[in-house]
């Protein structure tokens, strides 16, 4: 950890937060082929591991906790989207431009943090009842699940570095 | 003759990279992995990929670098996967491919899993059955049909147990993982997916710095049937080198399977509901198309590892909403750290009071997952008749007094004429 140091950074309108996420598996997230998956790093691999930057969405409702989440400093946002149902997708988007966004524009980038027992769940603002979920099985995609069985894991741990 | 070909190209790639990066080609050969990755994950991986690639068009239509190496034990069984493809040149879901494998040694690269009893092909993975030492080195993982390749190269590090004990280098082969104090831990054994055999019961040996774990006491549960070694409660002894290891059994031989995690312990996140520390005051006052800043200040103790918020309200709307036109803006949020404690500020920002604001209840919210506070403030108009008098009164003061000393002056002059004259 890199100590109790207040790791934010300011970007060019808001200040984007940086943190660690892990599921309740111990799974890191890392970048495959241009996809977000998760799954165990070993040794010199850890490098690997995405760390999550983030900003608050102001549109929404701030009791809900709503923040927009990235990665690659800020330059790939995880988005919600529709195929047959809804699916994680990565845009190439700066978090940064995203502060400015209008409510419409930034739903899919949304997501509702909830807190229980030490755990953090991501709630998609554009799908609700939908969460960002790891698959149990290591080195798959990050995604949204709706009622995740044993097969599906939406705990996180979640902690600012 | 022809995997002599496939091996010149490759190392007419190497080179071409060497070139660039002016390294050492035995030092270059060593990081190569670490090297391509830091050129995909920059933007001029883009450049190097391209370069490379095009070496290689003759060979495969789509060559991916596996930036992530294997490390293994010798002496277990190894199961080497074949990482998935980048298609760039062909459709993935029209694939009818043959998969082989080989091995790319310094001298040549020899095909590797037909043939041979101790390294199997099966699926898109390679089983080690066991691994050895010698093991060590850049597998390419082929899909190809007759008008079609695709290939992946993934690296291997088999190394001794006795040397991966020795403290450092357990790092090198080891899973990072990471559990609270105070709360039940889960440290899960890692990648055990091929050799888990269904419905069948696995036991795993749970061992801290080699010594095996005594998991029937009430600290340490490792369930049957599962990967999960729960620590309860989680202390800071508890950080540390770890092993699991499972038996598997292949055509009546038994092998080891061995995973090493090193376990961080990190501090509970305590958390303590923010406090406002300012503004303390009900009402702050301005004067009519005066500029005002008002922060608010929040104390949020020992909380800085969890995201408390702070925000403006005006009648209990979010300030952007409630003037579009920016007239009142919410600043810019700050942290920063007073004598080890952490506060956050955020202005409220008006830039030209109107009479409309002294109706208006200013809040300001903190709020994380703990709890929230607000205070209310409310902007009230300069008394411009008290400000009057408060630059009055001290004139007049002014004036008495150097009045009152000039009339001091004079009677004193004149009582002094009058003596001479008396005098006189």
């Amino acid at each position: 950890m890199d100590g109790d140091k207040v790791c934010a950074v300011p970007g060019a309108q808001a200040m984007v937060f940086r943190s660690r996420i892990w599921d309740v598996n111990q799974k890191s997230l890392y970048l495959q082929n241009d996809e977000l998956v998760a799954g165990y790093l070993q040794g010199p691999n850890s490098a690997l591991e995405e760390k999550i930057y983030w900003i608050p969405n102001r549109n929404f409702n701030r009791e809900r906790f709503p923040i927009i989440l990235s990665i690659q400093d800020g330059s790939q946002c995880l988005a919600s989207s529709f195929s047959t149902q809804p699916v994680l997708q990565l845009e190439s988007v700066s978090i940064s431009d995203l502060y400015k966004d209008n409510k419409e524009d930034s739903t899919r980038f949304t997501f509702f943090r909830t807190y229980k027992n030490g755990m953090w769940r991501f709630e998609s603002a554009a799908y609700p009842g939908w969460f960002l979920c790891t698959s149990s099985r290591s080195n798959e995609p990050v995604g949204l699940v709706q009622n995740p069985g044993s097969s599906h894991i939406i705990d996180f741990y979640f902690q600012s570095c | 003759m022809v995997i002599e070909e496939f091996q010149y190209r490759r190392m007419q790639r190497y080179r071409f990279h060497c070139v660039i990066l002016q390294y050492p080609l035995s030092c270059f050969l060593w990081n190569l992995p670490m090297v391509l990755y830091i050129f995909s994950a920059n933007p001029m991986g883009a450049s190097a990929f391209r370069i490379q690639r095009i070496q290689s068009t003759d060979d495969c239509q789509d060559h991916t670098m596996h930036f992530r190496t294997t490390f293994a034990l010798a002496g277990d069984a190894l199961i080497l996967k074949c990482p998935p493809f980048q298609y760039k040149n062909m459709d993935a879901s029209d694939v009818s491919l043959n998969l082989t494998w080989y091995k790319n040694d310094s001298t040549k690269v020899t095909p590797v899993g037909s043939g041979e009893k101790r390294i199997i092909s099966q699926g898109d993975a390679l089983w080690f059955l066991p691994a050895s030492l010698q093991d060590s080195g850049e597998y390419i993982c082929t899909r190809r049909n007759s008008t079609y390749c695709a290939d992946v190269s993934v690296y291997l590090r088999v190394s001794e147990i006795s040397f991966v004990q020795k403290d450092m280098r357990f790092r090198e082969i080891s899973f990072v993982q990471k559990v609270f104090i105070h709360s039940r831990g889960t440290v899960v054994c890692p990648s055990l997916g091929g050799f888990v055999q269904k419905d069948t019961s696995y036991e795993l040996q749970w061992y801290k710095d080699s010594t095996p774990l005594d998991i029937d006491n009430e600290k340490f549960i490792a369930l049957k049937g599962t990967n999960d070694l729960i620590i309860s409660p989680v202390t800071s002894d508890d950080a540390g080198s770890y092993t699991c290891q499972m038996i598997f059994e292949h055509e009546t031989t038994q092998y080891n399977v061995t995973r090493m995690i090193y376990l961080e312990t990190l501090d509970p996140m305590k958390k303590s509901i923010p406090v406002i520390i300012y503004p303390t005051q009900r009402t702050t006052l301005a004067a009519v198309g005066s500029q005002l800043i008002i922060p608010c200040k929040v104390y949020i103790a020992a909380s800085n590892k969890f995201y408390t918020d702070v925000w403006w309200q005006a009648n209990n709307t979010y300030i952007d909403l409630i003037y579009p036109n920016g007239r009142v803006i919410e600043g810019m949020r700050q942290e920063h750290v007073e004598n080890n404690e952490t506060f956050i500020e955020v202005p409220l920002i008006f830039d030209s009071v109107k009479e409309e604001d002294f109706n208006t209840d200013f809040k300001c919210v903190a709020e994380n997952t703990r709890g929230h506070q607000v205070h209310t403030t409310q902007v009230k108009q300069e008394e411009i008749g008290l400000s009057w008098y408060f630059t009055a009164i001290p004139v007049a003061l002014a004036i008495l007094i150097v009045g009152g000393v000039y009339i001091h002056v004079c009677w004193k002059q004149r009582s002094a004429r009058g003596y001479v004259l008396t005098k006189l």
